[in-house]
């Protein structure tokens, strides 16, 4: 069991690609063609998928038996740091704009697994505090289909 | 704000971007337009569409095949330019039509 921490160097990778033709495998082209989101990403939600099991209690017993049900993912949204001199990931990820998140948590590996989700952007919104941060905004995502969570990382990814 | 599709020389999947994003982003990162022809669309859709994000993709995928192949043509088929410095020199028949004018 090899344990790892998701911040090493080059450990994980987060991109948004506006075009993937088989999610159960985006090809290094693709990958290439967008954008390298890691490190500007500091806090994530969402991006998990579940099923709400369905109770299907019956006369014959006191327990309640339940059957898989719905697939779904949760809200997600990506909080990025500001730019102060370019603003491209915000307009890259304008409101109704769909693509897909390619994440990989094993530092790019040739034939890792991967998640790609397709997410279409419900717009930026800044975030405003007035403590000692750094100035970020968040980028919320509805999840348009079935997250493909095995996912085949290609080689020669160079973002 | 309008909308365009785009698809990159390397892939195969259009993408349906902001024009903003287009210009400010992704033009940047090689993509290119794809040109649709929206009467035909609509006609295809058997309903008036004035807005890309409403054209079907598989009509965005001919359109494209449709571009990539005019793209190749010209390099295939089209013969070697006339050769640039007589073009500049009279010939009789532009002189003719000079005359008739």
């Amino acid at each position: 069991m090899a344990r790892y921490f998701r911040r090493n160097d080059g450990q994980s990778f987060w991109a948004f690609v506006p075009a993937v033709a088989n999610p159960a495998a985006p090809t290094a082209a693709e990958i290439n063609a967008g954008i390298n989101l890691t490190a500007r990403i500091c806090d994530i939600s969402g991006f998990t998928y579940k099923n709400k099991p369905i109770e299907s209690p019956d006369l014959s017993t006191a327990f309640v038996a339940s059957i898989p049900g719905e697939d779904t993912a949760d809200d997600s949204a990506l909080t990025f740091y500001d730019d102060a001199t370019s603003t491209a990931l915000w307009t890259a990820l304008a409101k109704n704009t769909g693509g897909y998140i390619v994440i990989s948590n094993y530092a790019k590996g040739t034939g890792t697994k991967c998640r790609t989700w397709h997410v279409v952007s419900t717009g930026p919104n800044d975030e405003f505090k007035l403590d000692a941060t750094a100035a970020k905004f968040m980028v919320g995502f509805s999840v348009a289909d079935r997250p493909n969570l095995d996912a085949v990382f290609p080689s020669g990814v160079t973002i | 704000m309008g909308q365009i599709w785009m698809i990159h020389p390397e892939g195969d999947e259009p993408a349906l971007v902001q024009e903003t994003a287009f210009d400010a982003v992704w033009t940047h990162k090689g993509f290119e337009p794809v040109t649709l022809d929206l009467a035909a669309a609509s006609a295809a859709a058997g309903q008036q569409i004035s807005d890309p994000a409403r054209v079907d993709i598989e009509f965005v995928r001919r359109a494209i095949a449709d571009q990539r192949a005019a793209a190749a043509v010209p390099q295939d088929a089209e013969p070697a330019p006339a050769k640039p410095k007589k073009s500049t020199a009279p010939t009789p028949a532009a002189s003719s039509t000079t005359s008739e004018g």
